[in-house]
């Protein structure tokens, strides 16, 4: 390939593989919030596609902007359900996460033929105003960096590591640790709200049943990729972002089956899994005595 | 102590119960003196550590009011404790293992510049402090790092950093050398005549009557005396602990009669064990335990018993070395294939590796046996059998309990651990590995588990304990073996096993 052809090739690529990884960004702080306070957080899923479809609905009514803070607003009502459900109703974890995606992916496919197409299939409901990726992307990057310098440099991300190591230290040291956790899991909400939103109102300017379809799983993958820190897990996102762009970009042109390059995140975080051995937070998932 | 100063603290009739009935405070008052150690004595049960919990806000009391400084104080969680000036240094660390000590000090507590958290601040006034106190720590190493006695130096310097007047520590010298408890006696004397308190929970005499101003005494939940130290004698303190009726069951003391046979039971040859993150824990160990006697194995916490333990009964594999029972060598082999040969073993920790809480008494006694038939095992399980079976083995160790159906969970700790021994000798067993096995337990609960040992001692089995209470190695052990950093640093006979000559080994490897 000569200079510009191969500039032609990467410039797409890369330009593509920040498309893919933006919400990954965003869901995997999301992740990380959740986590480093000790709440196991597979509900990412749900709280994405409850903020994509509510983002949706409410830019169609107000404008994008508007479908952004419904989105937020959406996704930290389902965090903080997530950690009602683990702390007051003392649920497992797993358990109350596969609750919140099935409740999202069965109500937002319910709400969508109620509210705006009665044809079934295809379903789905469009949004004229669209808003630029790059706003999100330029957002998602910033803020993992941001959530670095919070999380190792102030009060807040010392208190927010301390309980996801051990709750009831962290409460002997005089810490509020259920105000630590409810800013974490409202954060998480906010972020993966975000993502979804990022998902329907920039990315296709649409919504259709499930179109998270397993990005809020790989955002997490990304989190343990990253060791639970966001610059690791923004860098295992951009990475498999790359794959992603890198398997449309291949897409008919070379000869290798696209569920093999889609299924790469998922071998990245077994091969990373072994490599690393990433240790989580010592409390994640523990149930409060 | 001036008359006209308000007490430190003042706790009157304070009352807990816990869900299940258990009255783990009945009516206790207490007063603490500004500028002075103040000693709180009593059994494993008695209350202690409830009563302090209460103090720190970590327990809320049923009843009962609290003066601090002579003004009434609702301490409903930690957070309002330590504004009021109270520190407590548990018994096992709080010091959150990811973070370092300095952080683990912060926590909290955090000094805030431009909004991020002022680590040069924090380290300078957490220096400013150790060096009053007299106290030495790596405040930049991360706390797994640090020793037992130095998380417990750092957890000091936490409490003050957090203004503490009073100091509350529980059970300090639990897990310390002697010569590392001297020197924190020496902090305890250095905090005390800066003015502020120190409370200290303790089972043993000598410290409070060295080391104290104040003495209170619990039995039962209830206070039972409280004493000025000078005062008072050992034999009132044991009086007042264990109650009038009860002072006579003591741990059986003197020589043992048991035949001490030649034949060897358990012998360890150059064992070397890796421990957590891969790093050798054990080398080159080599023991001997014969028929019939009780080798006791002394050292600081953490200086390879447990791998040593785990290797020993088949848990944990060996680098290198040989485990020989009986003149078999089992090196190598499975937990069943060397509990089948006649090995048993008492874990540390009851609650998680000797029982499961979840089952009852019944299930928990057949786990491990479960392949006997004469215990109601084998490929079917015999309901009828196993309960027969438990029930009798319930009897003969003497576990109070609602029968074989109970739940082990419903058990007290002392029930619980006869529990735990009973199983391990059910098989008749011809060497025993038992780690802390009165960890925890009242004067007669120990004296119940030791005599079941016993038994099965005087028919020839071999013992080999591990403890930390030198005080109990050197009162049931024939020989006793100290480790020191994962090795076996000496092995001598009871009668030249002074406390001086274990704690010279047990820091520094050599006498």
């Amino acid at each position: 390939m000569s200079g510009p052809e191969l500039a032609g090739f990467l410039l797409p690529l890369g330009v593509s593989a920040l498309r893919q990884a933006t919400p990954l960004v965003l869901a995997g702080l999301g992740g990380i919030c959740s986590e480093r306070v000790g709440i196991v957080n597979i509900a990412l899923e749900g709280m994405m596609l409850a903020g994509a479809f509510s983002g949706l609905a409410a830019g169609r009514l107000a404008g994008p902007l508007v479908g952004v803070l419904a989105a937020v607003t959406v996704g930290m009502l389902v965090g903080l359900t997530h950690l009602w459900a683990t702390r007051k109703l003392r649920l497992n974890h797993i358990v109350s996460g596969v609750a919140i995606n099935l409740l999202a992916l069965h109500s937002t496919t319910f709400l969508l033929r109620r509210l705006f197409s009665q044809a079934d299939p295809p379903v789905e409901a469009r949004i004229e105003t669209m808003l630029p990726t790059a706003l999100f992307t330029g957002l998602a990057l910033a803020l993992a960096v941001i959530f670095h310098l919070v999380l190792y440099h102030t009060p807040l991300g010392l208190r927010v590591r301390a309980v996801g190591e051990s709750e009831a230290s962290t409460r002997m040291a005089g810490v509020d640790t259920a105000r630590v956790k409810m800013v974490g899991l409202a954060a998480s909400g906010v972020l993966a709200g975000l993502a979804g939103a990022y998902l329907s109102l920039a990315q296709v300017g649409r919504f259709s049943d499930d179109m998270v379809s397993g990005r809020g799983f790989i955002a997490l993958a990304a989190v343990v990729c990253g060791r639970w820190t966001p610059l690791g897990m923004a860098a295992a996102a951009l990475a498999f972002g790359a794959f992603d762009a890198l398997q449309f970009q291949l897409q008919g042109s070379v000869a290798l089956p696209g569920e093999l390059l889609r299924s790469i995140p998922y071998i990245a975080t077994v091969v990373a899994a072994m490599a690393l051995q990433p240790r989580p937070p010592a409390d994640l998932g523990r149930q409060e005595e | 102590m001036r008359a006209d100063t308000p007490p430190a603290v003042h706790m009157r009739n304070i009352t807990k119960r816990y869900p299940g009935g258990v009255v783990a405070n009945i009516e206790i008052s207490l007063t603490v003196l500004p500028g002075t150690a103040h000693a709180v004595v009593g059994e494993n049960g008695a209350g202690k550590s409830t009563l302090m919990g209460v103090l720190y806000g970590s327990v809320l009391p049923d009843a009962g009011s609290i003066e601090i400084g002579g003004a009434p104080v609702l301490l409903r969680r930690p957070a309002d404790a330590i504004r009021h000036g109270i520190g407590l240094v548990t018994q096992h660390t709080t010091m959150i293992p990811a973070l370092t000590a300095l952080d683990n000090v912060l926590l909290g507590f955090e000094p805030i510049r431009l909004g991020t958290l002022d680590r040069q601040a924090g380290r300078r006034r957490v220096e400013e402090l150790s060096a009053q106190a007299g106290i030495e720590v790596d405040w930049s190493a991360s706390a797994v790092s640090l020793s037992v006695a130095a998380l417990q130096k750092a957890e000091i310097v936490k409490a003050l950093y957090r203004g503490a007047r009073v100091l509350i520590l529980d059970e300090p010298t639990a897990t310390l050398a002697p010569a590392e408890a001297d020197r924190l006696f020496a902090v305890v004397q250095g905090i005390v005549a800066s003015g502020a308190s120190v409370l200290f929970i303790t089972h043993k005499l000598r410290e409070v009557l060295e080391h104290s101003d104040h003495v209170t005494i619990l039995r039962g939940g209830a206070n039972t005396g409280d004493r000025v130290t000078s005062e008072t004698s050992a034999d009132e303190l044991v009086s007042l602990m264990l109650g009038p009726d009860r002072s006579a069951i003591r741990p059986a003391e003197g020589p043992r009669e048991g035949p001490r046979q030649a034949e060897v039971a358990l012998q360890v040859n150059g064992l070397t064990v890796r421990g957590r993150g891969g790093r050798p824990a054990v080398h080159y160990a080599d023991l001997s335990v014969r028929a019939g006697e009780v080798l006791g194995v002394a050292g600081v916490d953490g200086s390879g018993q447990r791998e040593l333990a785990e290797a020993i009964i088949g848990l944990r594999p060996a680098i290198s070395g040989s485990v020989t029972l009986c003149g078999d060598d089992v090196t190598g082999r499975s937990v069943a294939f060397r509990a089948a040969a006649g090995l048993a073993y008492v874990p540390e920790d009851r609650h998680r590796e000797g029982l499961i809480l979840d089952f009852d008494l019944s299930e928990n006694l057949l786990l491990g046996r479960h392949r006997d038939a004469s215990a109601g095992g084998g490929r079917f399980l015999q309901r009828r059998r196993v309960l027969a079976d438990a029930e009798r083995l319930l009897t003969e160790a003497g576990v109070a309990s609602a029968g074989p159906a109970a739940l082990a969970s419903s058990l007290s700790g002392g029930n619980q651990q006869k529990v735990v021994v009973a199983r391990a000798l059910a098989r008749q067993p011809r060497a025993l590995v038992a780690m802390q096995p009165t960890r925890g337990l009242d004067v007669g609960a120990s004296a119940a588990v030791y005599d079941a040992i016993r038994a099965r001692t005087a028919a020839g089995m071999g013992v080999l304990l591990f403890s930390l209470d030198l005080d109990e190695l050197r009162e049931v052990s024939d020989r006793i073996a100290v480790m020191y950093n994962g090795r076996i640093a000496g092995v001598m006979d009871r009668d030249e096993a002074g406390v001086d000559r274990l704690g010279k080994l047990m820091t520094e490897g050599r006498t």
